[in-house]
């Protein structure tokens, strides 16, 4: 090695070179190795969030409850079905703009069409302690429980709104939004907003019984339900 | 020359203490702001930066003979980009969670001034035990670090720690108690502000041998 010209013009492209193809070769083998089980956690990660909006959180299988539980077919879809404590619930899958980026969430509906279920929100990056809390504060998701999503005149009503701010709005649309995030719940307002709109029609197909994007009636009796109904723990409350 | 000499004893050792390279070269500052603010993750981007300073120290070392020197520096930062790629991968494969928790950090150890400066300054120069020893001792340096700040703030920004909580319930002003949860300890300022508090303890501790 030591009579080697380190310093020629030659050497330095060769080598150059190999080390770019090795380490290429290398990376592709590594990401090509461990796709599988990443995918595997983003779905499983997908699952947990949509049964959070379930109210159904820390299960210790995520897999075999989601199975159990919501309609089978695409993770991603907009709209997914799924049957708990023998109640059909449509969940809705809404997206939007947080304060400093993406922030999406499931907002689940029971079957009369006109109150919530449950909800789970995640994001990008909103600032920990505050924004995050859309994700991290368990009390958040859980205060938009039997809200009225739409008014009188059929149009969204449920709204993140600051205290002082309802108006003439009725408690029963609205939720207190992040004390300390404005910004991330006025995000959040307008995803769920614009989410809930978007897919009105399917939630009113849902509720009228019809088939928008719901399973046939085979598919449901497949599916089993829950003994009891999950009541979060001080702990997970905590989380 | 043993594998445990003296000399080597200190390579490891020094960047533990009185040649810490966040307290006493301050270095790697801005991950350490960003990662700490729970302690699960300030051990993960620990032993990550740990496990990434040991491992390009060593390669680096292995072929400092054979780099060109004009392009060294490139040499380097493709060893560090491969193994933090690596790293990357095999935490979202793994620990799925403190991933995405970590988010964009990851793939900034590239950007960490720590590995950098060891492979320049030491590996570049030692053979590949004293560079492991080196890097395994910086990594380290960096880690205790951030685990100090990350359990500061997770215990008065949150009141847990790695998630369990330690603050009692009833202690909280929203249970009739007299505590409430420091929300600036969440943000990475308050990181930089403990950090700070670190260099000075340990300066001042270390006053003698400094001079």
């Amino acid at each position: 090695m030591a009579k080697l010209n380190t310093n020629g013009n030659v050497y330095t492209i060769v080598y150059a070179a190999v080390m770019v193809i090795i380490v290429a070769f290398l990376l592709a083998f590594v990401a090509s190795a461990l796709k599988e089980t990443q995918d595997k956690n983003v779905a499983l990660d997908t699952k947990k969030q949509i049964l959070a909006a379930l109210n159904i959180r820390d299960c210790e299988d995520a897999d075999a409850k989601y199975n159990e539980v919501v309609a089978p077919g695409d993770l991603n879809r907009d709209t997914l079905t799924a049957v708990v404590d023998g109640q059909e619930k449509l969940i809705v899958r809404v997206k939007g703009a947080g304060l400093w980026g993406g922030i999406w969430g499931w907002v689940s509906i029971n079957k009369d069409g006109k109150t919530v279920f449950g909800t789970f929100f995640n994001h990008e990056s909103e600032t920990a302690g505050l924004g995050a809390r859309i994700k991290d504060d368990q009390s958040f998701q859980d205060a938009f429980q039997n809200k009225q999503i739409f008014d009188a005149d059929g149009n969204v009503a449920l709204s993140v709104l600051k205290k002082g701010k309802e108006g003439n709005l009725s408690q029963e649309y609205v939720v207190e939004a992040v004390t300390g995030a404005t910004l991330t719940s006025n995000g959040v307002n307008d995803m769920i907003q614009a989410g809930l709109k978007k897919y009105a029609d399917v939630i009113k197909a849902f509720a009228g019984g019809e088939t928008a994007n719901i399973p046939e009636v085979e598919e449901y009796e497949k599916v089993a339900t829950i003994d009891k109904p999950i009541e979060p723990t001080v702990e997970e409350m905590e989380d | 020359m043993s594998l445990f000499s003296k000399e080597n004893g200190a390579v490891f050792t020094g960047p533990l203490n009185l040649n810490n390279p966040i307290a006493v070269q301050v270095l790697g500052i801005c991950s350490a702001l960003a990662v700490t603010s729970q302690l699960k993750p300030a051990i993960v981007m620990g032993l990550s930066v740990t496990v990434i300073t040991a491992f390009s120290n060593v390669i680096i070392s292995l072929i400092r003979k054979t780099i060109p020197n004009r392009i060294r520096i490139i040499v380097q930062l493709v060893v560090v980009a491969a193994l933090v790629t690596i790293v990357s991968n095999i935490l979202k494969a793994y620990v799925y969670d403190v991933s995405v928790q970590l988010s964009v950090y990851v793939g900034l150890i590239i950007t960490n001034c720590i590995l950098m400066g060891r492979l320049e300054a030491f590996a570049m120069q030692n053979g590949p035990w004293e560079s492991f020893l080196d890097g395994v001792g910086n990594g380290l340096g960096y880690a205790f670090v951030l685990v100090v700040v990350g359990i500061l703030r997770e215990i008065l920004g949150f009141g847990t720690l790695l998630g369990f909580p330690i603050i009692p319930d009833s202690a909280y002003m929203d249970n009739g108690g007299l505590y409430i949860n420091n929300g600036m300890m969440t943000m990475p300022a308050m990181a930089l502000i403990l950090v700070a508090c670190f260099i000075w303890v340990h300066r001042a501790v270390n006053k003698e041998e400094n001079k």
